[in-house]
Order: structure tokens, then C-alpha cells, then sequence
């Protein structure tokens, strides 16, 4: 994923939530989304094992862990 | 260096003016008929009547609720139906607990009028231990806009300096404590917003774990990382007000049915064996971000413990490099899917900074938001690895001192490393509690994490630390 993304591009995902944006709108919001993009980029790079799940996140502890 | 357990914080003097008692000082003269609630909850609504114009801590001042409150815990006392140590203590509550027949806004024109018809649990659990409501607390609107004059609602200020911000989004609740305009509140987490404001503000907050205080009642900003707990001036008032609201509440899902120890009874001022872990690849890195002074009264701190017989060891948590990610990721898409609607039916209602923010999260990719869950649990794994080993994990709470409110855009405290994240994304317990201040005088915070469920050893590593620091005699000049 690259550290910016094209106005288009990003047009299409406010699209794609739902949101009606201005082209001003658009402008402003679009350096707080590529502030977060290297270190999604990152994070999305890590090589997991298959038994890392998420879907079945537990948020609490148990008493004894 | 010996350890002085003989002097606690409760310790005060017959100069000590009734807003800068602490909850424990005060419960003890209640208790004894020493100090009537009426005397003490009217000093604090005048003084909130003197400071507040300049402050702006409240949102809503209840004077006569308050009052009324005081007059019944003073007959209950005098007909010795004492409840305990919060009988008679004013409090306020930031602006998202539930307060039944009185406004709870969320800091938003998007709740604004908005009267619950029923407390949170951990209202009434306050009301049932006697103490008085002084009123609701400034906050980030939604507890994440930060400091946004375009959402209409007070701006707390920093007591310490009043260009700097008290930090967020527990922001009225972090300045009142200092200002002395309430004993003690309640924040509310998501990624530092009790902590933040007890650094900045230099009290101490605990986010308790996930699942110890319920969240019934609390506008919620993301429920897998949402914690509740108390803000105070000292450690053991925290452990005080913890222990009135902690425990199982069916009304929450996410309620641990853990039994709830004696926290005020953990605080034996002895940390002698406690073994501390230190991350410092990540809370001590090399980093031009974090702030210098605030590393160097963290190392003090670790070098106070060790004299104080704890055994201060490096630990290393790998997956910490992607906390930075893995929260903002979890969080702001869980605010997106609550806030949506209303996102788009009337932006308009929302100020500029949270509406941002929230707009981010519906940006982000669902392979974003499972690889954050999936990171997460790693983190969690790693941790209870390093826990084996310690006790504690003990690191600076923020990693730069409060910026001034001039420098304050959506962005700010994003472009910094956050210390406070990676506990929301565990659920362990973690506390604020100061450990020195900048050059310029602005309070630094010490963090303190543990084991999940393990708040008395947290509490009693705070407060060990704190009677031997002493800063808690420091006051701002308000």
C-alpha cells in the first residue's frame, strides 16, 4: 500500500462508507488517511501464522491467566 | 535508600484547605464527624464558581442536587449510617456517564439535550457509596476530537498552564483533579484518555482491566478498547474510588465475573522483590518523537524503585513496533460502524476534529481491521509471556510533555509515539502517577501496567513510588 493514494482513489472508498464528500471535504480528510497508510502498509506486511486468528477475539482474561 | 512506609498520602496538615483534602484524608475526618459533607461540597462548588470561567472543567454544575446530596450524607453519618470511604465526597463524572434526569452530552451537539433516564452502573454504584455529584465534566466530543473550538462545548485548560492542554479525552477530569474542583472522577479509555490527562495534569488515573468496571451507561467510542476508571490526585484514592465501582454487572456483556480484591489494602508502601520489566526498545527508543526530559524522569523513577528493592529488568515485546497501527485501525473503525449514521444524516452536528477522525475509520479496509485483531492478540500473548517473568511493566505514560493549545490540529497527538495504546489493545491495568516535571513546569507521568486482574500489585507499585516522590505536595498555582 503506498504512502499516498490518488484522489480518485480515494473518492472511490468515501464512496464506498457511505460518505458524501465535497471536493474540499475530500482535499482536507485525505492527509489524515495517508497519515496511517505506511504503518497499516506495515503491519498488513507481517507474515502470521495460520493460527493467529482475529475473528475470535476474547477481549477479557480470564482470572487465572 | 530506606523506604518511609510510615508516611502515606493521606498524611495533611490543619492548613490544608478543604479542596486540596484527599478522598482519603476527607473520608477519615467524615467518618470521625470531623468535617461535615455540607462544609465540603459547598467549599468545592465555590471554588468551582471561582475557577471554572477560567478553567472550563464543567459542562453542568449541579449547585443544588449537589448540596441536597450533601445535606443527606451528613444525616446519614450523624445517625451512623456511615457507607464507607466515598460517603460524603464530592465528585463529577465526565460527560458521557449516564446520569439519570441530568444531561450527558459526549461533548457533542449530536447528543446535546440529551437525559438519561437511568444512571450508569458505575453512577449509581457512586450514589450507593454515598458520594456527591458535583456535576459533569468537559471532555473530547465523543471522547476523540481532541480540543476542537468548532463543537461548541467547553475547552478545558491545563491548571498548570493555561496555553497547555490537560491532555484527552478525559480533559475537564484531568484539570479538575489538578484545580482541586472535584476529589475524584471518573475517565474513560480508549487509547489513553485517562493516562494522558493524569500525566499532563499530574494525578494519578488507572484504566482498569478490560471487562473489571462496567460500561453500561458510557457513550461507548469503540467497545473492544473502551475502559472506565478513576482519576484522583493521589494512588490510594484511585484504589479508593476503584474498589466502589469495580465488579460484575450483567448489564454489560463484556463484565468479568472476577471477585474484586481489597485495593486500598494492597498499599503497603513495600516493593521490595517486585520484579520490573522495561520495553525500552519501544518506550526508551532513540527517538527524535519522544520528548528527552521525559525519558530522563522515567530512567529517575526506575533508578527510585530499584533503590527501593524492586529488581528492574529489560523485557522486549516485538509486536509493541505495531501497536501504533493496530489501535487507531480497531479503533476508529468501531466508531465509524457506531457513529455512521448519524455521519451522514447530519455531519453538520459533529465539530471538525471527531468528524474527521470518525470519517477515517469507515476508510480503512475489513483486512485492515482483522490484521489489527490479529496483531492484537500477538501483543496480548507476547505480554503474558513477559508477565511470567515480572510483576510490572513500567515505562514514561506519554511520550512528550502537553503541547500548547496552538499547536493542536486532529493530528497532533498522532504524529507521536503512544505509550498508552498498546493497554488498551491487551485489556491489562495500567495507572498514571508523576514522576517529575519539564523545565518549563508542565507534570510528567510515570505508567504502570499489570498483570490482567492484578490492580492491587499496580496500585501498590504507584504508591510506593508516590510516597517516596512526594510530588503529590505540588499544586499548581491556580
Amino acid at each position: 500500500m503506498p504512502a499516498s493514494i490518488s484522489t480518485d482513489d480515494f473518492r472511490a472508498l468515501a464512496v464506498r462508507a457511505g460518505l458524501e464528500l465535497s471536493a474540499d471535504e475530500l482535499e482536507r480528510l485525505k492527509p489524515m488517511y495517508e497519515h496511517y497508510l505506511p504503518a497499516i502498509e506495515r503491519m498488513n506486511a507481517l507474515e502470521l501464522d495460520a493460527e493467529d486468528l482475529a475473528v475470535a477475539f476474547t477481549a477479557g482474561w480470564e482470572p487465572e491467566a | 535508600m530506606t523506604q518511609d512506609k510510615t508516611q502515606d498520602t493521606t498524611q495533611t496538615s490543619a492548613s490544608t484547605p478543604l479542596h486540596y483534602l484527599t478522598i482519603a484524608a476527607a473520608g477519615e475526618l467524615l467518618r470521625r464527624g470531623g468535617l461535615s459533607p455540607v462544609e465540603l461540597t459547598r467549599a468545592f462548588l465555590e471554588r468551582i464558581d471561582a475557577l471554572d470561567d477560567k478553567l472550563q472543567c464543567y459542562i453542568t454544575v449541579l449547585h443544588d442536587e449537589a448540596m441536597a446530596e450533601a445535606r443527606q450524607a451528613e444525616a446519614e453519618i450523624l445517625r451512623g449510617e456511615y457507607r464507607g470511604p466515598m460517603h460524603g465526597i464530592p465528585i463529577a463524572l465526565k460527560d458521557l456517564y449516564d446520569t439519570a434526569g441530568t444531561p450527558t452530552t459526549a461533548s457533542s451537539r449530536v447528543m446535546a439535550g440529551r437525559i438519561p433516564a437511568e444512571d450508569a452502573t458505575v453512577t449509581a454504584r457512586l450514589r450507593a457509596a454515598g458520594a456527591v455529584l458535583l456535576g459533569k465534566l468537559a471532555m473530547h466530543e465523543f471522547a476523540l476530537g481532541g480540543p476542537d473550538p468548532t463543537n461548541g462545548f467547553p475547552l478545558a485548560r491545563n491548571p498548570w498552564n493555561l496555553e497547555h492542554i490537560p491532555g484527552g479525552s478525559s480533559s475537564g477530569s484531568g484539570a479538575g483533579i489538578a484545580a482541586g474542583l472535584c476529589m475524584g472522577t471518573l475517565g474513560s479509555c480508549t487509547g489513553g484518555s485517562i493516562r494522558g490527562p493524569a500525566a499532563y495534569c499530574g494525578i494519578a488515573g488507572i484504566k482498569a482491566t478490560y471487562g473489571r468496571v462496567s460500561r453500561y451507561g458510557v457513550v461507548p467510542l469503540s467497545w473492544t478498547l473502551d475502559h472506565c476508571g478513576p482519576m484522583t490526585w493521589t494512588v490510594r484514592d484511585s484504589a479508593i474510588m476503584l474498589q466502589a465501582i469495580a465488579g460484575h454487572d450483567p448489564k454489560d456483556p463484556t463484565s468479568s465475573r472476577a471477585p474484586v480484591p481489597d485495593y486500598a489494602g494492597a498499599l503497603s508502601g513495600d516493593v521490595r522483590g517486585l520484579r520490573v520489566g522495561v520495553p525500552r526498545h519501544f518506550f526508551f527508543a532513540d527517538d527524535p518523537l519522544i520528548d528527552r526530559q521525559t525519558i530522563a524522569a522515567a530512567d529517575a523513577a526506575l533508578d527510585a524503585l530499584a533503590d527501593m528493592g524492586a529488581e528492574v529488568e529489560e523485557v522486549s515485546v516485538p509486536m509493541l513496533e505495531h501497536a501504533g497501527a493496530a489501535q487507531p485501525v480497531i479503533m476508529l473503525a468501531e466508531a465509524f460502524a457506531y457513529h455512521q449514521n448519524n455521519l451522514r444524516a447530519t455531519p453538520e452536528l459533529f465539530g471538525e476534529m471527531v468528524r474527521a477522525r470518525f470519517r477515517t475509520g469507515g476508510l480503512f479496509s475489513s483486512a485492515d481491521y482483522v490484521q489489527a485483531q490479529r496483531v492484537r492478540n500477538i501483543l496480548k500473548r507476547q505480554f503474558a509471556d513477559v508477565l511470567r517473568r515480572v510483576d510490572v511493566v513500567v515505562s514514561p505514560t506519554m511520550s512528550n510533555p502537553a503541547p500548547r493549545f496552538d499547536e493542536m490540529d486532529a493530528m497532533t497527538t498522532s504524529r507521536v509515539p503512544s505509550f498508552t495504546g498498546p493497554y488498551n489493545l491487551t485489556g491489562m491495568p495500567a495507572i498514571s502517577v508523576p514522576c517529575g516535571f519539564t523545565a518549563e513546569g508542565l507534570p510528567i507521568g510515570l505508567q504502570i501496567a499489570g498483570k490482567p486482574f492484578d490492580e492491587p500489585t499496580v496500585f501498590r507499585t504507584a504508591d510506593a513510588y508516590e510516597r517516596h516522590a512526594r510530588l503529590y505536595e505540588r499544586r499548581p498555582g491556580v
